[in-house]
């Protein structure tokens, strides 16, 4: 067998390694270079992402108890229910200018379909890999199911594979820029700016909902309309009004996930928008969110979609908003299971509105 | 009365004008093990604490664990403790409240005489985790779709922080200052409350239920414990509907099918043996820091999973 590192060495049946951040072998270990043999999953840490951090690693022999094939793994670290909240505006964009007539560059669409693909996937390797390193993935309250924690890959690799699809994002994006590279580059240019303005951010200003705002612009309007640009090289103002219930529902997804995280071993609530109301008032805001998209998908069918034939596939995501206000309303706590997973359904509300909108479109092309 | 030598409860500690109060107390601690403060006692002959220390520790953490079954009696409507007519039930809900602050109150008393401020400290902390426990569980009754992870973040508060305490409290007592072997044993009390309550909640399902303590009690007050959590997991709302309406540990088992329980508890011990072994590591790790004349109090550390999981003899 391959030696391992020195501390191994020392205790060869040991199955369980501590050590500090400041220790020369602590990255070896996060990274899961240290053998090649064995992974180590972090299983406890004390003062998590500080200079005294210290981690306990179970070690044990990589693939031990057989590794899933690498499709399940890129499905599982590629977060694809998430892939709707890129791939649905997209679409329906689509349906959209076809169904006014506008005359598509498919080579366009088609860059801007795969480059958004690539980013989606590189966002949520880096991302967790990045959270694997700071330990912020070993702070929530229902702990973390990643495929780092299950031991399905090394660290370094899913770090490779989120470069990869970076430079593979970057590479396929460039044509699509060329079909209006000022317009989508002042676009992209404030989807950078608001990334770094985020993560930078002070919490006081995270606390008052600058992350919603800026999630709200960039998964919503900005994003219909940027794409509308991008494949039409045109500018169409509806696709703004459209991307209003793209940037609600992406929102509610996050806040879902904040509220579930909503507890004292959170690790980040303190920094959110959900964490500074509280559980109580947390909720009621959740619920007035949910009643008022309810109240705007109406509201469209009303007084634009009235007459408008197909109009009523509008009334799907009325029925995802019905149970999202359900479980809402039955959650005692931040650790009721009426909130377990809720922001699958908001996930699903979302998906629901892309396929509404598309089926509304499409059917009247 | 409750430890070997300690004496938790004397009637001079309380006022005798206060109707019922000493009969309240005298009933209450007669019937407890006192687990806790023998706990106390073990870690504290290690570091040479004297009589007086022990004495206070031992009667602090008896004091709060009390005051925490008086409250829970009256939350949980329970009509029985050890087998004798609850607190709240026998005199009144207004005086097992009372009753129960009254000895967090005299803890706070008796600690800031002794003057540790630390020591004060971290005891008003864990008072706090176990009320933000029970806060939370209060929450989680009716449940029926709670998981293990959640259930957990309970048990950590409720049950770990009194074992962590149990732990840390002598050697705060010592004034042993390195936070690293206070941190260790921080972990490793966390582990024992963990290990504490999942083997009860095995016993509530008659799993080593060598003292013959009444089963399925948690079950019929509607609350889902940590075996529960993880028996039904996967179980369909079908299944769990049939799971809540058990009256009987025979009616569950058939419910849920001999082959599957017995699977079950088997990956449930599976699992929590690794979380021995972690403990193992780390009362290893707490061997390698400690002085020579302490040492040997990892030996009577590493017995204790065997003690609460597996309800090996004391």
């Amino acid at each position: 067998m391959e030696p391992v590192s020195s501390r191994m060495q020392s205790k060869p049946q040991a199955r369980f390694v501590t050590l500090l951040r400041s220790e020369a072998d602590f990255i070896s270990y996060m990274n899961g270079t240290f053998s090649k043999t064995h992974i180590a999953i972090p299983v406890n840490s004390y003062s998590v992402n500080s200079s005294r951090e210290r981690v306990t690693f179970r070690i044990e022999p990589f693939g031990a108890n057989g590794l899933p094939s690498r499709l399940k793994v890129l499905l599982k670290a590629g977060r694809i229910h998430f892939l709707t909240l890129g791939l649905g505006p997209l679409i329906v964009v689509w349906s959209y200018l076809r169904h006014l007539g506008v005359t598509l560059d498919l080579s366009y669409a088609a860059s801007a379909c795969l480059a958004l693909l690539f980013f989606h996937l590189a966002v949520f390797f880096l991302n967790d890999y990045a959270d694997h390193l700071s330990g912020k993935d070993r702070t929530g309250v229902r702990g973390s199911q990643g495929i780092l924690q299950l031991g399905w890959m090394r660290p370094v690799q899913l770090r490779r594979w989120g470069l990869v699809a970076l430079g593979l994002g970057v590479l396929c994006g460039l044509p699509a820029l060329r079909s209006n590279p000022v317009s989508l580059g002042l676009l992209g240019a404030f989807g950078v700016a608001a990334t770094l303005t985020y993560s930078w951010a002070s919490p006081e200003l995270k606390r008052f909902g600058i992350g919603e705002l800026l999630r709200f612009l960039c998964l919503g309007p900005f994003l219909t309309f940027g794409y509308g640009m991008a494949i039409s090289g045109e500018a169409h103002g509806t696709l703004l009004a459209l991307g209003v219930f793209f940037g609600l529902s992406a929102n509610l997804i996050f806040q879902l996930r904040q509220i579930e995280g909503l507890y004292r071993g959170a690790g980040e609530y303190f920094s959110t928008w959900i964490g500074f109301l509280g559980f109580d008032r947390g909720k009621k805001f959740l619920l007035f969110l949910v009643s008022s998209m309810a109240l705007l998908i109406l509201g469209t069918l009303y007084f634009y979609l009235a007459n408008t034939p197909w109009a009523i596939l509008l009334l799907a995501p009325i029925i995802v908003l019905a149970s999202l206000f359900y479980h809402l309303k039955k959650a005692r706590s931040p650790l009721s299971s009426d909130l377990n997973q809720l922001w699958y359904l908001g996930c699903l509300l979302h998906f629901v509105l892309s396929l509404a909108f598309l089926g509304l479109y499409w059917m009247r092309i | 009365m409750i430890g070997q030598n300690l004496k938790i409860f004397s009637e001079k500690d309380f006022p005798s004008y206060l109707p019922k109060l000493n009969a309240l107390y005298d009933e209450l601690f007669a019937g407890g093990k006192g687990f806790r403060s023998k706990l106390i006692e073990r870690v504290s002959k290690h570091l040479g604490l004297n009589r007086e220390q022990v004495q206070l520790l031992g009667q602090t953490i008896e004091f709060i664990h009390n005051a925490s079954l008086l409250h829970d009696d009256l939350i949980d409507r329970s009509q029985l403790r050890r087998n004798k007519t609850a607190a709240w039930l026998k005199y009144s809900p207004e005086y097992a409240v009372l009753a129960g602050d009254y000895l967090l109150a005299r803890v706070m008393v008796n600690l800031s005489r002794y003057g540790n401020l630390a020591l004060i400290q971290y005891t008003s902390e864990m008072i706090s985790d176990l009320l933000e426990g029970e806060w939370i569980q209060d929450s989680l009754v009716h449940d029926w779709n709670v998981e293990l992870n959640q259930l957990d973040q309970v048990h950590k508060l409720k049950t770990a922080s009194l074992f962590k305490w149990c732990l840390k409290a002598p050697f705060i007592c010592a004034e042993v200052e390195e936070t690293e072997i206070l941190h260790l044993l921080e972990e490793m009390g966390a582990v024992l409350g963990l290990l504490f309550q999942r083997g009860d909640d095995l016993l509530d399902f008659d799993i080593r239920n060598f003292e013959g303590k009444a089963t399925m009690g948690d079950l019929k007050s509607g609350y889902v414990n940590s075996f529960g959590a993880f028996l039904s997991k996967d179980f369909s709302s079908q299944q769990k509907k049939a799971f809540m309406l058990c009256e009987s540990l025979e009616s569950l088992r058939k419910t849920v099918g001999e082959e599957l329980f017995e699977r079950k508890v088997r990956e449930f011990d599976e699992m929590n043996s690794q979380i021995i072994d972690l403990y193992g590591h780390y009362a290893d790790q707490l061997f390698r820091l400690l002085p020579p004349g302490q040492k040997s109090l990892v030996h009577e550390l590493k017995a204790l999973p065997a003690i609460l999981y597996w309800r090996e003899a004391r």
